[in-house]
């Protein structure tokens, strides 16, 4: 059968614009499935932290977490208020009360500790980010209601790098924005979309790795992206649909929702799947090594949300929002 | 002289003409519809259907949107029963269209809308 040359052209343009599409797809796609599963790498449930031993209550629905680096864990819950426990996971303060003021809070959302133990808290109703001393003195606050450079709808995840530099994940701008250690903004960090790297759709988890890139849980993109400090898009890893189309799976090939990543000092990358409600390890190279799911996780929440790691990366800590407590994980690294 | 392309395009200003007049009908119906949805009396209470929302960032969202409704005084979400719960001042001005609108900010798109009493602690 001979085909005329409208239908020629057709097949053409549409051959043109797969290859096209697989093109731009598989740059930056770095999520590799390994021949056989990682020998020995795995989590075990150590511990599950409700906070009972808090005088004002246990914990509420945490869902922001972060470590210091002498090893103490800071958590934030509904409670409107950062617990701080150590490492064993006692009590040792909190602050915060309801208000609009310095140290209060509407929906304390994200948490990074930054080198000299400071703890910044973001707030996802009231679109700023407060920093406090390690324990709970006010130190600064910035950032506002808004879409300009600066300015927040609902700030999430945080994180803190060598150089005291902040990043937030900030959802409803689909982007990530850095800022001097001061508060002063200094640059936004990838661009509301759906394709192609770079393009950021509610990201809801920001970390800076040990290599001082910036990994970002670009959670309604199904997919983690790395970034260059200065925010120049590197790679990213999760299932795409022809290479292009970022698509949520309950496979071991990619992710549904994933809101947080963190890294150990080996460089191994563990990722909060919540709506798969499991926490993923990945090789630093983004393979899938194993993963650890929560047993009888409700239907009805996404769970884990944020997650950390111990600055020996021997420990998992992720906030398990439906069952009120944190998920305390040993690490087994792939041998 | 009337050519035949301008006989041609005859149909299209017919055209042009009923979908601009069915446009203009779809919203003085949505204003009047609006209108007749919003709370009377004592129902100051909009139990929204939204679905999908186990997010518990998509639900704080939803909260957010919601709560800067005019007139708002409490919004919560209900994750197992997909409901929104919106609360207002007795005689807040608010339409079913906004909520939605609201719901669609937020990512969303809302279902049915129900009015019913309510006071703050019964959106809990």
């Amino acid at each position: 059968m001979a085909l005329g040359p409208p239908r020629i052209g057709a097949i053409v343009l549409i051959l043109v614009a797969v290859s096209a599409a697989t093109a731009l797809g598989l740059w930056g796609t770095r999520w590799r499935v390994p021949q056989a599963p990682a020998a020995g790498a795995g989590y075990t449930l150590q511990d599950a932290w409700d906070g009972s031993m808090i005088p004002e209550g246990g914990l509420q629905r945490p869902i922001g977490i972060a470590v210091a680096p002498a090893g103490d864990v800071y958590v934030s819950d509904e409670r409107l208020r950062v617990v701080h426990f150590n490492a064993a996971g006692e009590f040792v303060g909190e602050w915060g009360r309801e208000g609009d003021g310095r140290g209060e809070f509407r929906n304390p959302v994200g948490l990074a500790v930054c080198r000299d133990g400071a703890v910044y808290v973001s707030d996802y109703e009231q679109d700023r980010i407060q920093k406090f001393t390690a324990d709970g003195e006010f130190l600064l606050d910035f950032g506002r209601a808004g879409s300009a450079p600066g300015e927040f709808s609902a700030p999430a995840g945080l994180a803190v790098d060598e150089a005291n530099f902040i990043y937030v994940a900030d959802f409803y701008n689909h982007r990530v924005q850095k800022f001097r250690p001061d508060g002063s903004f200094d640059v936004v960090i990838g661009d509301p979309g759906r394709l192609g790297v770079g393009a950021l759709h509610y990201p809801t988890g920001v970390h800076m790795t040990g290599q001082g890139e910036i990994l970002v849980a670009d959670a309604y993109n199904y997919q983690l992206q790395w970034f260059e400090a200065g925010g120049r898009p590197l790679l990213r890893a999760g299932y795409h649909l022809l290479w292009l189309w970022p698509r949520p799976t309950t496979s071991t090939t990619g992710f549904n929702a994933p809101t947080d990543a963190a890294t150990d000092p080996r460089g191994i990358i563990h990722v909060a799947d919540s709506g798969n409600h499991r926490v993923v390890m990945l090789s630093p190279a983004g393979e899938y090594l194993a993963h650890w799911q929560i047993p009888n996780a409700s239907s009805d929440v996404f769970s884990p949300e944020h997650i950390t790691v111990s600055p020996d990366g021997a420990t998992v800590y992720a906030t398990d929002l439906a069952g009120d407590r944190i998920l305390v994980l040993t690490v087994k690294p792939p041998a | 002289m009337q050519t035949n392309a301008h006989r041609g395009r005859q149909p299209l200003h017919r055209l042009v003409i009923g979908v601009v007049v069915v446009m203009a009908l779809g919203q003085v119906a949505s204003t009047f519809s609006a209108a007749a949805q919003a709370p009377a009396g004592d129902r100051n209470q909009a139990v929204v259907t939204v679905r999908g929302m186990q997010c518990p960032f998509c639900a704080d969202g939803i909260k957010k949107h919601l709560a800067k409704l005019t007139g708002a005084t409490r919004a919560d979400v209900e994750l197992a029963k997909n409901q929104a719960i919106v609360t207002f001042t007795p005689g807040a001005k608010v339409t079913d269209a906004q909520i939605q609108q609201a719901v669609r900010n937020a990512g969303f798109t809302a279902g049915a809308i129900e009015w019913r009493a309510g006071t703050p602690d019964e959106a809990r």
